[in-house]
């Protein structure tokens, strides 16, 4: 979604409004922000902008972390555990649009792609860290904490960087779908075993 | 259930007619793939995507990892954003667990059904185990059997065919046919592995056939209710000549291919008559001449004391004897689970219904060699025509019949031939005597030999008082011996030596009284 309001008197103030607005609102589409060079601002003012993106993926990223604690607090079996770190992958996902936004300059993507990839692998870790000691620490059956810990590192949040997504941070279709006519297919046994003399 | 052929027709109607959901009942997911790709060949104008747990998504037909999350819930939320974004396609999974009631994952893949169904996608489950009736229901399924004969002899002939430069094979058609009869039953993956097994000798012999049984036995495992006997030695019986007659016809239908032929093949025979005079030595002879494995089903043993218990455990007995075909099962003392009377609140009776009707339904080769002493308690429609393929009567053997008994076991115990005069004063001694009545005696001759440390047979005296002092069961009984020989009297054919007015030339065997 794209409000006229998001636009502002110049460029800077464009990001700005929509930054804080895409912070708050996961329909906030980016496709209107203006591209920015190296040189488009002084030092200070690419400074205050890099902040004020990284204030509005923080955001983000503490409503994320807050929507995960939820899910520790309410899920009722592995699967649904892993339905829902699943659907926690958007969030990722946006942040990650953002660092890799086209109108922002290469060397600002480079540093923010970076960060949030780091900052995502840091939370995977940490977050089977703190699982796998909490599940240690339950009377759950050896088995049921296997289950669970398996289904955390199943549906690791680190995929989600390699998704390509909507602006609401839904992926888009990942696998090729075809049209029409597949290469041919040439069927061999399945078991095509030798054995070895 | 269907074979793979028919399994492959139903799933591609299923596809055609874009079902949401489509469940493969199976225990072999691998060969349930090769019928969602034949199928999928052709309809290749439809997307299908296959979805594993141990490599992630893969296109079904090129096998190229699209992504390799290993996520169920992952793949789920692919399948759902291809579903809305594209019409036509298919996602099939084959490692979902906790679907055969109502848990997150079925719930989920209900979803996942309907928002399918509503862009003409479909969902494929490869399942062992039937899925939660809230799911199933959403769609359709279709069972996939283990392979045929026919499959099996194939995947065979393959294997062979591919090692045939570097081992010597020795297996004609007939002989893979035979192999592929033995290991039906089995998994083609178990199959596959026996035979290479075998390949890794640099051979494959004619004589390895009967080892296919053992390595099918070693796969069951333990079979529910059954007992293999272990043929150790090489059975002989003796006498019973019309019996021995029969069973070489039957020996035939039993090893034929009967694939496409409406001869089913034979059902067995019902041994009944005096204790001790060869029958269930006759099962261990069969087994042993026909090379096939031996079971045991012990009729008192699956009696269980809960109501149903017996008929479910009766059904697990039989139905592992057509796991394991083809076999000879040997229904010991028949009467003891199957006689019918008052106090056991009808459990004989459905047990009687439930063996007649797998009798008259099965057609896997399970050759049954029941026998039975108490005839008189046999309930009536186990013993009508058509039931068992004959029913043989098997008397005290008569003279002939004590002769070559005798033979048979003084070379067994003693290794050594009895002399004519002896042999024929031996025959009128043992006149009453069953097969086991000389059997034990022989026996006894042996061991007091071994323990005077001779090979040489006592004096002819000695040899005569070891067999006058025998009481025999039909002098111990008479009365017994008459009641099952009244019993038998137009009922069943005689097992031993056929009489003077027997006509072999015409039709084979033919019933005669029993006087």
């Amino acid at each position: 979604m794209t409000s006229n309001n998001l636009l502002g008197a110049s460029p800077y103030e464009t990001w700005v409004r929509t930054l804080k607005a895409w912070s708050q609102d996961p329909t906030i589409s980016l496709e209107h922000l203006p591209a920015l060079q190296d040189d488009t601002y002084s030092p200070d003012t690419a400074n205050r902008l890099l902040h004020a993106i990284i204030d509005a993926m923080s955001a983000v990223n503490e409503r994320w972390l807050a929507d995960l604690g939820r899910i520790f607090d309410n899920y009722r079996d592995p699967y649904e555990l892993g339905r829902r770190l699943v659907q926690l992958r958007p969030a990722i996902a946006r942040s990650m649009q953002l660092a890799s936004h086209p109108s922002l300059p290469q060397t600002f993507r480079d540093a923010l792609q970076s960060s949030v990839r780091s900052t995502i692998e840091r939370n995977q870790r940490e977050f089977e860290e703190s699982f796998e000691t909490t599940l240690r620490h339950s009377d759950l059956p050896k088995s049921t904490r296997e289950q669970l810990l398996r289904t955390v590192r199943e549906n690791s949040f680190v995929r989600a960087l390699n998704h390509e997504a909507k602006q609401t941070g839904e992926r888009l279709v990942a696998v090729a779908l075809p049209e029409g006519v597949h290469d041919p297919v040439e069927r061999q046994p399945r078991h095509q075993r030798r054995i070895i003399l | 259930m269907p074979d793979f052929n028919q399994t492959r027709t139903i799933l591609g109607s299923y596809l055609s007619a874009r079902v949401p959901l489509i469940v493969i009942r199976t225990i072999e997911t691998d060969r349930a793939m090769d019928v969602v790709r034949s199928a999928a060949a052709d309809l290749r104008s439809l997307g299908y995507y296959e979805h594993s747990r141990t490599e992630g998504l893969k296109d079904l037909l090129n096998g190229q990892v699209v992504e390799d999350d290993t996520s169920l819930a992952g793949a789920l939320e692919n399948a759902r954003v291809t579903f809305k974004a594209r019409s036509n396609v298919n996602f099939v999974f084959t490692d979902v667990e906790d679907i055969d009631q109502e848990t997150s994952t079925s719930r989920h893949l209900a979803e996942m059904v309907r928002l399918a169904e509503r862009n003409s996608g479909s969902i494929i489950l490869v399942v062992a185990k039937p899925v939660w009736s809230g799911l199933g229901r959403l769609g359709m399924s279709v069972s996939l059997d283990l392979p045929t004969t026919e499959e099996m002899a194939q995947r065979l002939a393959e294997i062979i065919d591919e090692h045939a430069q570097i081992v010597r094979i020795e297996w004609q058609h007939s002989d893979v046919r035979r192999a592929a009869e033995i290991l039906t039953g089995m998994t083609e993956l178990e199959a596959v592995n026996v035979l290479m097994t075998l390949l890794t000798k640099r051979q494959l012999l004619v004589s390895d056939i009967p080892v296919l049984s053992e390595y099918k036995d070693n796969i069951f495992g333990e079979l529910s209710g059954l007992e293999r006997i272990h043929l150790r030695e090489n059975y002989r019986v003796g006498g019973l000549r019309q019996l021995q007659q029969w069973l070489k016809r039957s020996e035939f239908r039993m090893k034929e291919e009967l694939g496409s032929s409406p001869v089913p093949p034979p059902k067995g025979v019902l041994l009944v008559g005096i204790p001790g005079c060869g029958k269930s030595l006759s099962a261990k002879a069969i087994a042993h001449n026909w090379h096939l494995p031996l079971y045991r089903l012990d009729m008192a043993g699956i009696l269980g004391m809960y109501v149903g218990q017996s008929e479910s455990q009766l059904r697990e007995a039989l139905e592992a004897a057509e796991r394991v075909a083809p076999c000879v099962l040997w229904i010991d003392e028949i009467e003891k689970a199957l006689a019918t009377g008052l106090g056991d609140s009808g459990t004989s009776k459905r047990l009687v219904g439930q063996f007649l009707f797998w009798l008259q339904e099965s057609i896997a080769k399970v050759f049954i060699v029941a026998t039975a002493n108490d005839v008189a308690s046999l309930p009536p429609e186990l013993l009508r025509k058509g039931r068992f393929d004959e029913m043989f009567f098997v008397d005290l053997p008569d003279r002939n019949d004590r002769e070559e008994i005798l033979r048979m076991y003084f070379q067994k115990y003693t290794d050594t031939d009895i002399s004519p005069v002896l042999g024929a004063e031996l025959v009128d001694l043992t006149e009453g005597f069953s097969g086991s009545d000389i059997d034990a005696t022989v026996r006894d001759i042996a061991v007091s030999m071994r323990i005077k440390g001779t090979a040489m047979l006592p004096p002819d005296a000695e040899v005569r008082d070891w067999f006058a002092d025998v009481v025999p069961y039909s002098r111990s009984n008479p009365e017994d011996v008459s009641a099952i020989r009244a019993w038998a009297q137009g009922r069943c054919l005689v097992a031993g030596s056929p009489s003077a007015d027997f006509d072999p030339g015409i039709g084979g065997i033919r019933r005669r009284l029993i006087v």
